[in-house]
């Protein structure tokens, strides 16, 4: 291997080590082999002006292991494209790939050609144009990265005194589905009140399931109750995906008391 | 004309990135783009225009990549779009340190990061309260802040705590109505930079301004950036008689200004004394200081009828509470002033760890300019005792903004990191601080906490760990100074030890790692726990102060609806609840468990403060909290889960809850 910089193996190893305690203390994961090329991306960065970039990405992913898809894509794409090195432009790719390989990542396949056209490009000079169309071409027929629709978020509930009030949190496209579980004893009279935005059209937004019974309602604001026994859930669904200028987003707000 | 474009094409480019921010947002979806999504270009709009004819830095490229891969990237985590939004913030701060080379240079790199933290930063429950004052005291009228309500430590219901110094300089700015509340503080901020810069140089003024712990209140109404322009100005007199005169008034206006101060000023004026030439006549000098502090007392006492020191500390609790602090209860006052430094939520160095280089580069300001050394140390020694003797457990002063307590000591750290500026290693540290700011800007709640143990920041990251002061463990505050200490051998050797950092990364790591697994009661996510509420319902720190057991908040369960629904636990395996209750029933799988622990006596340290009450009232955090041992049998798990109930009598308490896998010793 070639060392450009003294201080490369040092960052290396200090990388490999952070690695290691991370499957030491949270136990061996595969989804966290990428940070080994982040790592490597890390030490071959150090006299590049990437290198703040790689660096907090690094600490983000080994500190967060759900932001970690997001950090390693978001410092290893930048260098496939312009890395000023062929080493550096490989690395990233190989980092950038592994995570879509190993992480369940939808709609990876854009995310894959823009990486894999900066480092087959070099230092082409219609590179960035052609980069530029490959992501288009793959973003047209496959679509943009979004969550895995099946990891719905869960809101949290207080009870006091017989009344109900749930904490949820903002329904957007990054977090599509919220769920609102019933108390597991009595009967529960539930309301919740909706205000949905961020489209410029009339057409249903978002859906609100209980049970059998799913009701699809616009933008615009809606109070809606209903009663809920032990094992019922109401779902809060985002109908739309991601669209441009589109910012689409439900505040909740729900509570209720026991019958 | 096209020598114009050519000697501004570094401007326009930073134009053009503004637009280009305001256009990624809407094109990516990203949340708020009413709010964050017009201000985060706005500022680079500023930023463009105050620009000048400075050059672009190398990061321009690599950020402007960054921010456009990360937004539209956004969707893979919910919180992913705050970190991307905080690349263009800290790109911001970046280009802030790289223009400030002279006064002007100080000013333009602030305002467009003065005007993201002001309209970011909610207006607080201090500014509030200096508000009202300021109203009261000036006469002048103001819509919101006119009528004074009375707080918890207020002397009256129209004298505040607050001193009336501070009130009374902002008051102008409420000419200019409610929101001219923080016009003289911004004003003021402005100028303690400049001394700053004087006492070192723009750049650094700029990162010290920019960074933690001076972000934190950068042009709030709250005294701390005034503190700090009085001392730096303090430092920066000539030497001679009537320059100690004028540091001696310095002195008697911190203390004026906020009692917080006074170690402050006591170290000005032992460094004063420190700094002295020999003569026959020194020994005099400390015997007239006290003399003319005593008579500023009686002035205070006799004449103002008390309205600066005796109303407020004129008791013999606030003695009492130093003397508790230092002789009774020396151990807790220890981990008081380590965590103080370690603290994720408040201490100085998580949010702030470009105060490690500082600390290295401080070893050489003592060598290069002792008499400089002794005026910025002494003082803010003596400030940050006197902050933990003084307040003990709430040396923190939360739930205001996190860090401001340590604004004072800026001017030292400021003048230790100009020798360290230029290694790589102090870059490396300024480059998590500048993160750590950015973050704060992106995500406006990140700038306050609960002393709850849980930062914000971290939450935010979705990082659970159990390293924090109101969960108190020796080995990780041993773990964190060590790492502190190997940082600074580190630095102080950096050619020939350099590559011991991972050593210490990786050991760090483990150290902090040494925990058992198991939930903290109150952290316990939405999908485990439902229904249940915490005691006490609200955040407040100030409300858990005086808890003598733990000043962690307890998970209360009193009611039926109210589940904790564990995963992944077997039959064989041991559940421990650390829990505490008055005669309660909790249902956990199929066993009922009564739950009444012993009321405490108040800890005898505190009977100097109480004579009259040793035993505390009947409230859960005045009963102990013990551990229940509880081990499963196949009929309390289902499908891998086991559901914890109140069953019935009175509320009981969770403090945390622990599984131990019984297969494993199979």
């Amino acid at each position: 291997m070639i060392i450009k910089d003294k201080r490369e193996p040092a960052v290396l190893l200090a990388g490999y080590a952070l690695w290691a305690a991370v499957n030491l203390f949270r136990g061996f994961s595969v989804e966290t082999i990428p940070l080994i090329a982040l790592f490597t991306l890390l030490s071959f960065t150090l006299s590049s002006p990437y290198f703040p970039f790689v660096l907090l990405s690094s600490l983000l992913a080994v500190s967060s292991p759900v932001l970690m898809p997001w950090a390693i894509l978001t410092a290893s794409l930048p260098l496939c494209v312009s890395g000023g090195h062929t080493r550096e432009r490989v690395t990233a790719f190989t980092a950038l790939a592994s995570v879509l390989w190993l992480v369940p990542v939808s709609f990876s396949i854009p995310l894959a050609v823009v990486g894999a056209m900066g480092v087959l490009l070099g230092r082409n000079r219609f590179k960035y144009l052609l980069i530029a169309a490959g992501f288009v071409l793959s973003a047209f027929f496959t679509g943009l990265p979004q969550p895995p629709r099946e990891n719905a978020c869960i809101a949290g509930s207080t009870i006091d005194s017989g009344i109900i009030s749930y904490n949820i949190p903002e329904v957007n496209t990054s977090r599509p589905e919220v769920l609102l579980a019933a108390p597991k004893q009595g009967v529960w009279a539930v309301w919740i009140a909706l205000e949905a935005g961020g489209v410029r059209d009339s057409i249903p937004l978002f859906a609100v399931r209980l049970g059998e019974e799913m009701l699809l309602l616009p933008s615009g604001t809606d109070t809606l109750s209903f009663t809920m026994t032990p094992g019922d859930t109401l779902a809060l669904t985002l109908m739309r995906d991601f669209r441009p200028f589109n910012h689409s987003v439900i505040h909740a707000t729900a509570g209720g008391e026991r019958l | 004309m096209r020598n114009t474009i050519r000697a501004y094409r570094h401007s326009l480019l930073m134009a053009l990135f503004a637009i280009w921010i305001y256009a990624v947002w809407r094109l990516a979806g990203m949340p708020i783009p009413g709010f964050a999504g017009l201000f985060i270009p706005l500022a680079w709009l500023l930023a463009s225009i105050l620009n000048g004819r400075s050059q672009r830095q190398v990061w321009f490229i690599p950020m402007t990549l960054s921010f456009t891969t990360g937004s539209w990237l956004w969707m893979l985590h919910p919180e992913a779009w705050i970190i991307a939004a905080a690349i263009p913030v800290a790109g911001l701060i970046a280009w802030g340190i790289s223009i400030a080379k002279n006064n002007s240079g100080v000013i333009r790199a602030l305002l467009p990061l003065l005007f993201l933290s002001l309209i970011t930063a909610e207006i607080n429950g201090d500014e509030v309260r200096f508000a009202e004052q300021a109203s009261n005291l000036s006469g002048i009228s103001s819509e919101r802040f006119s009528e004074t309500r009375f707080r918890s430590g207020d002397i009256s219901s129209t004298e505040g705590h607050h001193t009336p110094l501070f009130p009374l300089l902002i008051s102008p700015g409420l000419l200019a109505g409610d929101l001219g509340l923080r016009i003289i503080p911004v004003i003021i901020s402005l100028l303690a930079v400049l001394l700053l810069s004087k006492l070192t140089n723009p750049g650094i003024a700029v990162t010290a301004a920019l960074l933690y712990p001076g972000f934190g209140i950068l042009g709030l109404a709250m005294t701390g950036w005034l503190a700090l322009g009085l001392f730096t100005l303090g430092v920066l007199l000539p030497e001679g008689k009537k320059f100690s005169l004028l540091r001696f008034l310095i002195a008697l206006t911190l203390v004026a200004l906020k009692m917080r101060y006074i170690g402050l000023a006591a170290g000005i004026i032992v460094a004063e004394y420190a700094c002295m030439t020999a003569g026959k006549k020194k020994w005099l000098v400390p015997l007239i200081w006290i003399g003319s502090g005593f008579i500023l007392l009686v002035i205070d006492r006799y004449i103002l009828n008390g309205i600066v020191f005796w109303s407020r500390y004129g008791n013999i609790g606030a003695v009492n509470l130093i003397r508790m602090n230092l002789f009774s209860r020396p151990l807790e006052t220890l981990a008081h002033a380590g965590w103080s430094l370690f603290d994720p939520e408040a201490g100085l160095i998580f949010r702030a760890p470009w105060v490690i280089a500082a600390i290295a580069g401080l070893v050489i300001v003592r060598k290069k300019q002792p008499k400089r050394f002794k005026r910025l140390f002494i003082p803010s020694v003596l400030y940050w005792l006197f902050l933990v003797l003084w307040s003990g457990s709430s040396w923190h002063g939360l739930p205001a903004p996190a860090g401001r307590m340590f604004l004072p000591m800026l001017p030292l750290f400021a003048s230790g990191l100009v020798h360290v500026w230029k290694e790589k290693e102090s870059k490396l540290l300024i480059i998590i601080s500048i993160a750590i700011s950015a973050i704060v800007v992106a995500s406006p709640f990140c700038r306050y906490n609960y002393a709850d143990g849980s930062d914000s920041i971290l939450t935010l990251l979705g990082v659970v760990s159990g390293f924090s002061m109101v969960r108190s463990d020796p080995l990780q505050l041993c773990a964190a100074i060590f790492f502190v200490l190997s940082m600074l051998f580190v630095f102080r050797s950096l050619e020939k030890y350099r590559v011991l950092s991972f050593v210490i990364i990786f050991a760090v790591i483990f150290a902090l790692g040494l925990h058992p697994t198991g939930y903290e009661a109150e952290d316990l996510p939405a999908h485990i726990a439902q229904g249940v509420s915490l005691y006490p319902r609200s955040p407040d720190p100030t409300e858990r102060y005086f808890w003598f057991n733990s000043r962690e908040r307890l998970l209360e369960l009193k009611e039926p609806g109210q589940t904790i629904l564990l995963p992944e636990v077997e039959t064989g395996d041991t559940i421990y609840l650390e829990m505490s209750g008055g005669g309660g029933f909790l249902s956990v799988g199929s066993r009922l468990i009564p739950v009444e622990t012993p009321l405490i006596e108040m800890p005898a340290p505190f009977h100097l403060m109480r004579e009259e009450r040793r035993m505390l009232p009947d409230w859960p955090e005045n009963r102990l909290i013990q551990t229940f041992s509880i081990p499963l049998d196949s009929i309390d798990t289902e499908s891998g889960t086991l559901l914890i109930q109140h069953h019935s009598g009175p509320p009981v308490y969770i403090d945390r809850i622990d599984i131990s896998k019984g297969n494993l010793l199979q």
